[in-house]
C-alpha cells in the first residue's frame, strides 16, 4: 500500500512539474456512471450508479486527469439499515487514437484508490466506520466529440479491478460532459 | 445470556477466525452492535463456514436447498470486518449464532444427530399457502424435508428475525427435534403404514414455524364459558360426542412439544425471557413470555377437549387453527422446562449453568421419548406429558420443588409426584 502511494504521488509531481513547461489546456468534466455489481444472491445483478468530477489538463492528444468517483447504496428494514458510500481517486492517462473522426476514439489507463464508509444502525445505535483503501487499477474505452469551441461529450465502456470488487474486474459504462479552457 | 453465548469449544481452523461487527445481545437483552470473533467462517466472501453454508435467494432443485454462490461483502475496519451490505449483516449474524449452537449441541450431545453444514436461505422467498400468489413475511422456519433453516425478508419495525438470537435457537432446535425424534417416527410410519400421505402430514410438524399473530385463534372452551349454564350442558354434551382422531390429535400434541421445546431452547441460548417481544407484535410475544406462571397440562380428553368445534363440520377446529394452538399449548411446556431449569438449579436465571443442566437433560431424553411416540403414534394417543419421566429420569439431583412443579404442571396439583416419577419417589424415600 506504502509502495503503491510513492507511486502514485510521482505520477502526480511528474505531471504537475510537466504542466507547468508544456502548453497545457485544462480540462473539466462532469460524469455518470453505471456500474455492475453482482448481486448478493450471486446471480442478479445490482446497478450503482456513481457521479464523477474529473479535472487535469489536454497536452495535443493526450490528457492526464484526475477523477473522483462516489455512489451511496442502502439496504435493509425499517429498524436496521446498512449504508454504503463508496469512493474512488484514480489518476488516468488518457489517448485520442484518431483526433480528427466526429467521434474520436480514445483509450485510457488509471491507477488509484477505492475505499467505502459504513453506516450500519440497529434500533437505539448507529455507527458509522471507514474501511481500508484498496488500490484499484482501471482501463477505458470511449469516444470523444466536440460538440462546439471547448464543449465535449465522452462515451466510455471501462473495467476495474480491486481485491474486493465482485466481479472483479467490475464493468461499468459513463457518460461525461467536459469542457477544455 | 453472554456467557451462553460466548462459551466456546472451538474446532474451526485458524484460517477462518475474524472478528465482525454485528448486533449482538448485551446482557440485558438489548441488541448493540458488538465485534465477535468467529473462528470457522472460512469463506465470508461466499457466507460459507464449517457449520453453515448460507445462499441468499435460493430455490429447489430436486427436493434439495440450492443456489448460486452468494455475495458477502465487507470493508476491514482497524482488523475488524464490517458487513458493508444488510445481506452480509444478516448472514454473518446467523452464521455467528450458528457457530454458538453448534458449540452447545457438542456440549449436550445433540451434534451427533445433525448433518453439518447446515444450508440456510436468506431473504428466501416461500409462497404463502394461504395465499400462493404472494410470499411468506417476517417469519423464519425450519423445513425438516429441505433439512434447511430458511428466512424470509422482514418488514416489520422491530429486530429483524434472522438477528433474533433467540428466534435463530427455537429455529435450531427443530433441526435437533428432526434428528432425535421425527426422523425416528417417520421411519416407523413408513414401515407400518407404507402410506405417503401419512407420513407426509406427520413430517410436515417439522417446525414450519408461524412467528406471526396468533391471536385470531378459537376455543370451544371459550364457547362453554360465555354460554348460559342450561346451554352450556347441552354444549358440553354435544362435544363429547365428538371423536378426535389419533392421527389429528397426535399431530397437534407433537407440534406443540416441538415448538414449547424450541422456545425453551431460544431462552436457554440467551436467558431472555422476552426475546420473542423484540421481533414479533405486542401480542402474539406477550402470549409467549417466557417468565410466565406454569399452568396445567391436563391429560389427554384435555386436549381432545381443545381441537373441538361445533361450529365446523367434522367437529374439529380448522387446521390452521389447530397450528395456532398448538403454539399456546407448546408454551406451556416451554415454562415447565424453565421452571425446571430454575428448580433444580441455583434459581439464577442469569446462571447458564442453570439453563445448561436442563438442556443437557432434555437431549439424552429424547431418544426415549422418540421411542415411546414411535410405538404409539399410529394407533394410539401420546400421552401429553411423554417428554416429563425421561427427564426426570436424566437429572443428576431432583428437588422437591421440582417434583412439585411436575405435580401442578400434570394434574394441578391433584397427583403426587412421587407416585409418578421414581426420582420423585427415590427422593421423598430418603427424607
Amino acid at each position: 500500500m506504502r509502495i503503491f502511494a510513492m507511486t502514485l504521488g510521482l505520477v502526480l509531481m511528474s505531471f504537475l512539474s510537466f504542466t507547468q513547461n508544456a502548453s497545457a489546456q485544462a480540462i473539466l468534466s462532469v460524469g455518470q456512471n453505471l456500474l455492475f455489481e453482482n448481486g448478493n444472491n450471486g446471480r442478479s445483478i445490482d446497478t450503482q450508479q456513481p457521479l464523477s468530477v474529473r479535472g487535469g489538463y489536454r497536452f495535443g492528444i493526450r490528457d492526464l486527469y484526475l477523477e473522483y468517483s462516489s455512489f451511496q447504496s442502502a439496504q435493509g428494514t425499517p429498524s436496521v439499515q446498512v449504508v454504503r458510500e463508496h469512493s474512488e481517486w484514480l489518476a488516468w492517462g488518457r489517448r485520442v487514437l484518431a483526433p480528427k473522426m466526429k467521434f474520436a476514439p480514445y483509450a485510457a489507463a488509471g491507477l488509484g484508490l477505492q475505499y467505502d464508509k459504513i453506516e450500519t444502525t440497529i434500533p437505539g445505535e448507529s455507527k458509522r466506520d471507514q474501511g481500508e483503501p484498496h488500490p484499484v487499477l482501471a482501463l477505458a474505452s470511449g469516444f470523444l466529440v466536440a460538440v462546439r469551441e471547448g464543449l465535449e461529450l465522452q462515451l466510455e465502456v471501462k473495467a476495474a479491478s480491486s481485491s474486493n470488487y465482485a466481479p472483479n474486474p467490475l464493468m461499468g459504462l459513463a457518460f461525461f460532459v467536459g469542457y477544455r479552457f | 445470556m453472554v456467557a451462553l453465548m460466548m462459551s466456546c469449544t472451538r474446532q474451526g481452523g485458524a484460517e477462518g477466525t475474524q472478528t465482525y461487527q454485528i448486533p449482538w445481545p448485551t446482557a440485558s437483552g438489548e441488541y448493540r452492535l458488538q465485534e465477535i470473533t468467529l473462528h470457522s467462517f472460512h469463506q465470508p466472501e461466499t457466507l460459507q463456514g464449517s457449520w453453515a453454508k448460507i445462499l441468499v435467494d435460493p430455490f429447489i432443485t430436486n427436493g434439495a436447498l440450492d443456489g448460486t454462490p452468494p455475495v458477502g461483502r465487507y470493508v476491514k475496519s482497524g482488523g475488524v470486518a464490517v458487513p458493508a451490505d444488510y445481506v452480509s449483516l444478516v448472514s454473518t449474524t446467523v452464521y455467528a449464532h450458528l457457530e454458538r449452537l453448534h458449540d452447545i449441541d457438542v456440549e449436550t450431545g445433540a451434534d451427533r444427530k445433525i448433518r453439518w453444514p447446515l444450508n440456510i436461505g436468506v431473504q428466501a422467498n416461500v409462497i404463502d399457502r394461504r395465499d400462493p400468489s404472494t410470499f411468506i413475511k417476517n417469519n423464519a422456519l425450519y423445513d425438516g424435508g429441505l433439512d434447511a433453516l430458511l428466512f424470509v425478508p422482514y418488514t416489520d419495525k422491530g429486530l429483524p428475525i434472522s438477528l433474533n438470537a433467540g428466534i435463530l435457537a427455537h429455529e435450531h432446535f427443530h433441526r435437533i427435534f428432526q434428528g432425535l425424534v421425527m426422523d425416528q417416527v417417520i421411519s416407523v410410519q413408513k414401515s407400518r403404514m407404507n402410506s405417503k400421505m401419512q407420513v407426509a402430514h406427520t413430517s410436515g410438524i417439522s417446525g414450519r414455524c408461524m412467528w406471526h399473530d396468533h391471536s385470531s385463534e378459537n376455543s370451544s372452551g371459550d364457547a362453554i364459558a360465555r354460554t348460559r349454564p342450561a346451554d352450556a350442558t347441552r354444549l358440553h354434551e354435544s362435544l363429547e360426542r365428538i371423536d378426535v382422531p389419533v392421527d389429528v390429535y397426535n399431530e397437534f400434541l407433537l407440534r406443540a412439544i416441538n415448538e414449547g421445546l424450541a422456545d425453551f431452547w431460544g431462552w436457554v441460548y440467551t436467558g431472555d425471557s422476552n426475546y420473542v417481544g423484540r421481533s414479533l407484535p405486542l401480542r402474539e410475544s406477550e402470549l409467549r413470555r417466557m417468565d410466565q406462571k406454569v399452568g396445567r397440562l391436563g391429560g389427554i380428553d384435555d386436549i381432545k377437549n381443545r381441537l373441538k368445534d361445533l361450529r365446523n363440520g367434522d367437529g374439529l377446529v380448522s387446521e390452521d387453527e389447530r397450528v395456532s394452538m398448538a403454539y399456546r399449548l407448546g408454551t406451556e411446556y416451554a415454562l415447565f422446562m424453565r421452571s425446571l431449569a430454575l428448580s433444580v438449579s441455583d434459581g439464577n436465571e442469569a446462571s447458564p449453568r442453570s439453563r445448561m443442566i436442563l438442556a443437557q437433560a432434555l437431549i439424552k431424553a429424547l431418544p426415549q421419548v422418540s421411542e415411546t411416540i414411535a410405538a404409539r403414534v399410529i394407533s394410539d394417543e401420546i400421552q401429553p406429558d411423554v417428554l416429563l419421566k425421561p427427564i426426570f429420569a436424566q437429572l443428576q439431583s431432583v428437588t422437591s420443588g421440582a417434583c412439585g412443579l411436575y405435580a401442578q404442571f400434570v394434574a394441578g396439583g391433584a397427583k403426587d409426584a412421587e407416585n409418578e416419577v421414581p426420582r420423585c419417589r427415590e427422593l421423598k424415600g430418603e427424607k
